[in-house]
């Protein structure tokens, strides 16, 4: 009854004004600080940070969750539109959203994305709310070998979401992991190829890296194309009400979708980045025609809108049972949070239960607003599709510098915005995967330094990634991914 | 002189006029970012403060406080940048290489970055930077999974001699985590006989694996560990700062269980330099500023409520925590042994 109580208290706290107006406003700003490459959620939210101490803590709180939560959902937007991904988050939104608008269904690629990242934020705050005590328990079930497994459970996706040849799509997967070791190692402080220049002490960031593959090199790709991003003689009259209906149409997707992203948002250093990626993987594997994917398949923008969104009730569970961030994002929440006399444990869950359901409930109502936002405001953004090249590439190429500098104001991040920019430009003409590349930048590190961790923990004993049943599960998973297009076949073969 | 010709000419014209215009904007721009106009005033411009570590963290929590209000108490703004990146080395030297006019200053907490610089030495000396002042404390302690039920670090030294528990973790190698960890090791009035050292990529995540109980017992600042203990899940066994932890104000000092005081190492200083060379007036200036702003209503609520200690220090201090990091650590840890140890 204390959570039915507390659960309505929160509810009219959240309809009291301003507490609305706050949420809206969260949303606008989040959406914003996401669609511009280089600022996305984390900097926004910094930045807004300590102009929430005249608000009070429930409405500062649910401005900052309500630009998280605008922030994941604008990334999307410039991928779609102009192949931008304005956090890491929304990278795997432009493998199929993009290739759509450059069909004309602009509209219906961003209408799906509005729909999906609602249906996604929606399903998965419920569950926070429903079962958060429960679902501390299957976190802490994650170790340090679990996380190594994850990672390489989403390298192993490499051959699932690689289209043309596999070996070069190891071959770019591995160039993507080779460059992660530049910089101080995971687990000591030894040197890799930093020539002594502190700007490479933190190696390659992996969002000038997403900039560079997919801003600047489609940008060099289009510049000598006439007239806008979207094929001319198209249509882009597409009716928002089919990109609704396309997404309501995948129920299976977006559940799955959702709670990959909801899960894999609970393991702190993973996030959006590495969900939106699995997420994508999984419905490319689980389709019957996987070959449609990455040339405008509108199951691949579902994916990873509905996992990108997913995240946000996942991360949650660490952050304010604990008080342990797994992302950028969340430790400003944390910081958030502490700012407004709110300690992470279990008083957020006790006599403070109100304040954390307001703030959930936020977050729930902020997904159906994003819904109204996406569908009656930015598909009008559709046009931008059509204007000429001459003045978009331009303002890509500026944007996408800024916004390299902007993530560390380090140098380093805008010649890999351009280098990495060439590189996938040459790769896409010679058909390397610049999925399987982006894989290798994102989730390299993550396996290295769990990999390390593990061994350490183990004595250098490989069997810790067997022992325990979570582990075990893991490593069959991959050994499928891997393994199951091959004897598939042969047993369907026997078994006929 | 055809009419192709006089649009070039008319075009070169028109550059020369409006580059003219923009480089005076340009150079009234830089005069005012110098925030040095030669009247002698300072400040006499937007100032810049460097934060070397991710927005979001403890120093950059505290500076989005702090700094704010110093900007009241100079009448100017002043924009935060963060610099993160190599341990915090890469802000610090872009402190360090800045103009000595006052425009540019920034916050780094001794011992930590000290330790990296010892570690992974970069091409400035970080002991020439100079002080503005202190303006925080924040201490380690040590946390155990409950279910081992360490009582205190006599317990926990015991329990590690005994071979019951074999390994103990914190912040990455090479950091002041794994230092700390290291000198009570070696130093044969601790002797916490741990026989293998887990990193982990924040203080966060190590309290977390203590939680999980995938190590027993880990080194982490106070306000991170704050909400595992409160949870019951890890017992807060000792602070390593023999001036306590207002987080935790019933814990007891490693120093009044009679075990040496460590405190070059047991706590964060968290301080604000200027570059080298900087005149005295401008490092008066600044310092004057941050003792008013650590006393204004904002702070002193702030700090009442989230728990983030404000303590002033003057600009000796800032500068001491960092000579005494300098001189200490070498003298109680082998730094090859650390390299190595992390290799």
């Amino acid at each position: 009854m204390a959570v039915v109580g507390s659960l309505l208290e929160a509810g009219q706290i959240l309809m009291s004004w301003p507490t609305p107006l706050w949420v809206v406003v969260g949303l606008l700003l989040g959406m914003i600080a996401g669609a511009l490459p280089g600022i996305g959620s984390s900097l926004g939210m910094a930045i807004v940070l300590p102009l929430t101490l005249p608000l009070g803590p429930i409405n500062a709180l649910c401005l900052l969750v309500s630009m998280y939560s605008g922030a994941m959902y604008g990334g999307s937007i410039a991928a779609i539109l102009v192949n931008v991904p304005g956090t890491g988050a929304a990278a795997a939104t432009t493998f199929d959203g993009y290739p759509m608008s450059k069909q004309g269904r602009a509209v219906e690629a961003l209408a799906i994305s509005a729909t999906s990242s609602t249906v996604g934020g929606v399903l998965t705050i419920l569950t926070l709310i429903a079962v958060s005590p429960i679902l501390i328990e299957v976190v802490l079930l994650f170790g340090t070998p679990e996380y190594f497994l994850m990672a390489v459970l989403g390298l192993s996706m490499i051959g699932v979401v690689a289209s043309g040849s596999v070996v070069k799509a190891i071959v770019a997967g591995a160039f993507g992991m080779l460059l992660t070791t530049i910089g101080i190692a995971p687990n000591s402080p030894e040197l890799r190829y930093t020539f002594g220049n502190l700007s490479l002490y933190n190696g390659i960031d992996f969002i000038a890296a997403l900039i560079g593959m997919f801003a600047i090199a489609e940008m060099i790709k289009i510049s000598a194309q006439k007239g806008g991003i979207a094929k001319e003689g198209v249509d882009l009259s597409g009716n928002l009400l089919d990109g609704v209906r396309t997404a309501i149409r995948h129920p299976v997707t977006i559940l799955k979708s959702s709670f990959i992203g909801m899960f894999i948002g609970a393991i702190p250093g993973s996030g959006a980045t590495v969900s939106n990626f699995i997420s994508y993987g999984e419905a490319m594997r689980s389709s019957d025609d996987p070959d449609k994917f990455g040339d405008g398949e509108p199951k691949g923008v579902i994916a990873s809108e509905s996992s990108n969104n997913g995240t946000i009730g996942g991360s949650l569970i660490p952050t304010i049972s604990f008080g342990i961030p797994g992302s950028g994002s969340t430790a400003v929440l944390l910081g958030g949070l502490l700012m407004h006399g709110l300690r992470p444990g279990p008083q957020l869950f006790d006599a403070e239960l109100a304040t954390t359901y307001t703030f959930m409930l936020a977050l729930l109502v902020g997904n159906v607003v994003i819904f109204c936002i996406g569908i009656f405001l930015v598909t009008r953004l559709g046009f931008l599709t059509q204007v000429d090249t001459n003045y978009i590439v331009p303002i890509i190429v500026v944007l996408s510098m800024i916004g390299g500098y902007t993530l560390r104001t380090n140098w380093i991040d805008v010649v890999t915005v351009v280098g990495l920019g060439l590189l996938g430009y040459l790769m896409v003409k010679y058909n390397y995967s610049v999925i399987a590349f982006v894989l290798g930048v994102v989730l390299g590190p993550i396996a290295e330094e769990n990999l390390l961790r593990s061994l350490e923990l183990s004595n250098g004993t490989y069997s810790i990634f067997v022992t325990k049943p979570l582990s075990l599960i893991l490593v069959v998973c991959i050994l499928i991914i891997l393994f199951g297009p091959f004897v598939k076949p042969r047993l369907e073969r026997v078994l006929s | 002189m055809t009419s192709e010709d006089k649009c070039h000419r008319i075009g070169r014209r028109s550059f020369l006029k409006y580059s003219s215009a923009m480089s005076a904007l340009a150079i009234t721009g830089l005069a005012g970012c110098t925030g040095d106009s030669g009247s002698g005033e300072y400040p006499s411009g937007d100032l810049e403060y460097i934060v070397p570590f991710s927005e979001g963290g403890g120093t950059d929590t505290y500076a989005r406080q702090v700094i704010p209000e110093m900007g009241n108490e100079l009448d100017t703004n002043i924009e935060i940048r963060n610099v993160p990146g190599a341990a915090s080395l890469r802000g610090t030297g872009e402190l360090h290489h800045s103009e000595p006019d006052g425009s540019t200053f920034g916050g780094f907490n001794p011992p930590s970055t000290p330790v990296s610089a010892m570690v992974n030495p970069p091409d400035y000396d970080m002991q020439e930077l100079v002080g503005v002042g202190a303006y925080a404390r924040t201490p380690f302690v040590i946390v155990a999974n409950s279910s081992y039920g360490v009582e205190n670090m006599a317990d926990l030294v015991s329990r590690y001699q005994s071979g019951d528990l074999t390994t103990f973790s914190g912040k990455s190698k090479g950091g002041v985590d794994h230092v700390l960890a290291l000198t009570m090791q070696g130093n044969s009035d601790y002797d916490l006989a741990w026989e293998n050292y887990v990193g982990y990529d924040g203080s966060g995540p190590a309290v977390q694996a203590v939680i999980s109980d995938e190590t027993p017992a880990c080194i982490s600042t106070d306000t991170a560990a704050e909400g595992a203990v409160s949870d019951g899940r890890v017992d807060a066994v000792t602070c390593l700062s023999s001036e306590g932890t207002s987080v935790f104000p019933d814990l007891q000092p490693v120093t009044e269980e009679d075990f040496p005081n460590i405190d070059y190492l047991g706590q964060l200083r968290r301080c604000m330099f200027v570059p080298p060379e900087t005149e005295n007036n401008v490092v008066q200036t600044l310092t004057g500023a941050l003792e008013s702003a650590l006393q204004t209503d904002a702070i002193q609520d702030w700090s009442e409520e989230t728990g983030n200690v404000i303590e002033y220090g003057e600009p000796q201090a800032a500068e001491d925590a960092v000579a005494s990091a300098f001189e200490q650590v070498p003298e109680n840890v082998d730094l090859d042994q650390v390299r190595e140890a992390s290799n």
